[in-house]
């Protein structure tokens, strides 16, 4: 996260030298100017920006502005007011670490861009500053609302695909922000932004890494490291081998890890950012038990620990702007992770020292063997009652009970309504529905045009619940034999449940399903895109205790299904602008 | 205008039935409601229905009971079930209509489109007697289906074929006899019927009798040959079933 910011920060000190001259200048001209018009303003706003730019640090800038603000008013000069407290806001965030006041400023400019119709880039530039304020102090949902309002602007696009993908890489919805990052990756392409390329390509890996897709991420830190080698960009190469450290550890090479983190130590890049040193003071911590090397194990592990703790400290400083009891509840919970830190080293130092002990007690190959046999039996048994276990529940949800008894529910009420012919439709359909889904249950695999019907089928049933509120379309490629591909029944239920009930429902107007399956070589790929409200990013870091029984579900049987056809079937459920797209790849599966 | 009974031991289902028929009264007249066999029996004398409508379970009697006390079937017999396989099994061996509950409208008017092309009276009665030689052979056994040719219906014992391919919308059906009989059905149709008992798709095109296969052969698929000794594919992604079945899993 802190990667972008020292990107920018870094940006902004490139510039200063070369405008020193023109401040000085500037500075000059405003001085001898003796009118107060709209001229002189906009020098002042000149002036200050770049005296922002060269000396950061500069209080006496606030009143500087205030007055510019003062005289915008006097003159009802409404762009030089936006720009003004566009500029208090920007000092109060960084001179006086203020990040609520400066909120309030960039509220009041939005304001009068909006009054007075202001051109777009006064509009984006509060945004995108509101956005990245939020995105500091960590509220997520905030930031990301600010963040998908900037998508609307073509320029400033790929800096907020870079920092949503950010956000949704720290909440862990690993899947989001790969697909975000894709887009930063395409759009990098397209304009040969190679800086970007090279950053995100970066950023990109350690996300990948964490969802465990080994080559996809070495792949994209090569590119990274490659780029950065070529053009020299060395205010990221620190966290890009930070990454590498990390991706080639996840992978098994322990060798090249080590080598990249202590690259990365030896960069005073590296040296001068704390979290960067952190982390690789933690992946190293992980490479050396690894090795087996304990005595360096210890030793960069009381580093990770003494970073660890002025990080913590760090943290503290800036947690004091915040809330007092957000404050208490952060100490604590950083204070407690230390401590099961600290238990967990203690814990794996006196493992290792136990299996040594361990080794000289082994007497042969063959009780080794014979556990394995015994482990290997258990699994397949595992593996079966996993198998019949999937199946029931996937009936279950199927026929959840909540739909039955809501279905029955609202068939009295259109009879209560007198409305003869819809109940009796409903009926018909609720019916049909049920009896098709018990008969497909037997079977593992139904035709996809048998699936689809029973798609339209429940479909239509959820949309006579809601009468005017769902719409629905489904689009075979035409290179699927509807009468030949096979699928299991009703993989893709449980997500159009949740479209309708947890995206279409709560949303006002009509919602729009839209169910496409395309072949995808060796694949059948379906793809559910609604337009509701989404998903709440509200959620824990720790995402897998929040997912629905139904999600559960599919994952089970996608692995179940994987397990059987040896294929790497896939789930992804990725939040859009506007509601949710869930990707689900299935193994092409043919009936002859 | 066709004159019809219904029988069903449940007013609501008798009541749900006439209602559905209400927008075809031009086409068909319900003359006569029976709750129980008896009362059907005496109706259907009096009446002389062009059809009935009629549910298997009925009280402690079944539908099959009121049919084996007539002497003469001289009407169209559209049965009606909420959800009996076994029955249903034995209808569609027979080619016999039949309706599940709850009926839709859709249901009902492909059924009377049907009733209304008029299918012969000796079709019907041909469709009877065979619904009760196979309710009657009970599991194991072999039994007989319907096959609609263009001529009309034919009954075969489902164990005397030996193989069916299909020819777009039709299918040929080989018999132990080497006689063989041009249906007028589809492949799927004859699968639906024939797969519980003892036939097996091997192929896109071909529907065979496991008990009658000489050998087979192994390959990338594989073939089989059949008694007849014709050889028929075995498609790759079916081979492992095939073979599950062949061992008798």
């Amino acid at each position: 996260m802190k990667k972008f910011l020292c990107f920018f920060c870094v940006l902004f000190s490139l510039s200063c030298l070369s405008q020193q001259k023109q401040i000085d200048s500037l500075k000059k001209v405003i001085d001898a100017y003796t009118h107060q018009d709209t001229t002189y303003i906009n020098l002042r706003l000149s002036y200050s920006r770049k005296k922002f730019i060269s000396a950061p640090k500069d209080t006496t800038l606030l009143q500087y502005s205030l007055k510019t603000l003062e005289l915008s008013k006097q003159l009802n000069f409404p762009k030089g007011e936006a720009l003004s407290l566009n500029r208090i806001g920007v000092i109060y965030q960084y001179v006086f670490s203020n990040p609520y006041k400066a909120i309030e400023n960039f509220q009041n400019s939005l304001t009068i861009v909006a009054k007075y119709g202001l051109p777009n880039r006064y509009y984006v530039g509060n945004i995108g500053n509101i956005a990245n304020i939020y995105y500091e102090q960590k509220e997520n949902e905030k930031a990301l609302s600010y963040y998908k309002k900037m998508l609307d602007y073509p320029a400033y696009r790929i800096n907020a695909y870079g920092y949503i993908a950010n956000i949704y890489g720290n909440l862990n919805q690993l899947d989001s922000a790969i697909y975000y990052y894709k887009k930063v990756d395409k759009i990098a392409r397209e304009t040969k932004n190679v800086f970007q390329l090279a950053n995100n390509q970066s950023n990109l890996s350690n996300v990948l890494s964490k969802a465990n897709k080994k080559e996809e991420s070495i792949a994209s830190i090569e590119e990274s490291l490659e780029l950065i080698d070529k053009h020299k960009f060395e205010f990221i190469r620190a966290p890009a081998y930070s990454n590498a450290a990390k991706v080639y550890f996840n992978s098994h090479n322990f060798e090249k890890a080590k080598k990249y983190a202590l690259d990365a130590l030896s960069l005073k890049e590296a040296l001068s950012n704390l979290f960067i040193e952190e982390k690789l003071w933690e992946t190293l911590v992980e490479i050396y038990e690894t090795d087996k090397d304990y005595a360096n194990a210890l030793d960069a592990y009381k580093k990770y620990v003494k970073l660890n703790d002025s990080i913590t400290s760090l943290d503290r400083k800036l947690e004091i702007s915040r809330r007092d009891m957000q404050f208490k509840a952060d100490r604590d919970q950083a204070v407690a992770q230390l401590e099961i830190d600290r238990q967990r080293f203690i814990k794996n130092t006196s493992f290792v020292i136990g299996g040594a002990l361990l080794v000289f007690g082994l007497v042969g190959y063959f009780l080794y063997k014979r556990k394995r046999d015994a482990l290997e039996a258990k699994k397949v048994a595992d593996f079966k009652v996993k198998v019949a276990d999937t199946e029931l529940k996937a009936l279950r949800s199927q026929m959840n009970p909540h739909f039955i008894f809501n279905s029955l529910n609202s068939i009295s009420d259109y009879m209560d309504k007198n409305d003869v012919d819809t109940a009796n439709n409903y009926l018909v359909k609720f019916s049909k529905l049920t009896r098709s889904i018990l008969e497909s249950s037997e079977k593992k695999w139904i035709l996809l045009k048998d699936d689809i019907e029973l798609m339209k089928l429940y479909m239509d049933l959820e949309s006579l619940r809601m009468p005017n509120k769902l719409v629905y379309n489904i689009a075979m490629d035409v290179n699927l034999d509807l009468e030949n591909v096979m699928v299991p029944p009703l993989m893709m239920q449980p997500f159009i449940e949740n479209s309708i009930w947890h995206g279409i429902a709560k949303k006002e107007g009509i919602g729009t399903i839209r169910i496409k399956a395309i072949k995808e070589g060796a694949f059948v790929v379906f793809t559910i895109d609604d337009d509701g409200v989404g998903r709440t990013t509200n959620i824990s870091i720790d995402a897998t205790e929040k997912t629905s029984l139904g999600l559960k579900i599919t994952k089970s049987r996608l692995e179940v299904i994987n397990q059987l056809k040896k294929a790497k079937g896939e789930l992804k459920i990725i939040d859009k602008s506007v509601g949710v797209q869930v990707v689900l790849k299935l193994p092409l599966e043919l009936r002859f | 205008m066709l004159k019809a009974v219904i029988i069903d031991d449940e007013k609501h289902c008798i009541s749900r039935l006439e209602r559905l028929m209400k927008p075809y009264a031009n086409l068909i007249e319900v003359v006569a409601r029976c709750t129980s066999v008896s009362n059907a029996k005496s109706a259907i004398v009096l009446y002389k229905p062009n059809v009935i409508f009629l549910d298997v379970e009925l009280q402690n009697e079944t539908g099959f009971d009121l049919l084996a006390q007539l002497t003469n079937i001289d009407f169209e017999v559209v049965f009606t079930t909420a959800h009996n396989k076994y029955a249903v099994d034995a209808f569609r061996y027979s080619a016999m209509d039949f309706l599940l509950k709850p009926i839709g409208e859709s249901d009902i008017k492909r059924t009377l489109s049907k009733l209304r092309e008029h299918v012969s009276l000796k079709d019907m009665a041909t469709k009877i007697e065979l619904l009760f030689y196979n309710l009657e052979s009970r599991n194991g056994s072999p039994k007989k289906i319907t096959i609609p040719t263009q001529e009309g219906l034919t009954v075969v014992n489902s164990s005397d074929i030996i193989r069916c391919q299909s020819d777009a919308n039709y299918t040929h059906l080989y018999f132990k006899d080497k006689t063989k009989i041009i249906a007028s059905k589809t492949l799927k149709y004859f699968e639906e019927s024939l797969e519980n008992l003892g036939f097996f798709r091997s192929h896109q095109s071909h529907l065979i009798n496991m008990g009658c296969i000489n050998k087979y052969v192994k390959g990338k698929g594989g073939y089989v040959v059949m008694n007849d000794n014709s050889t028929v594919e075995i498609s790759v992604r079916r081979k492992e079933e095939f073979l599950k079945r062949l061992n008798g899993k």
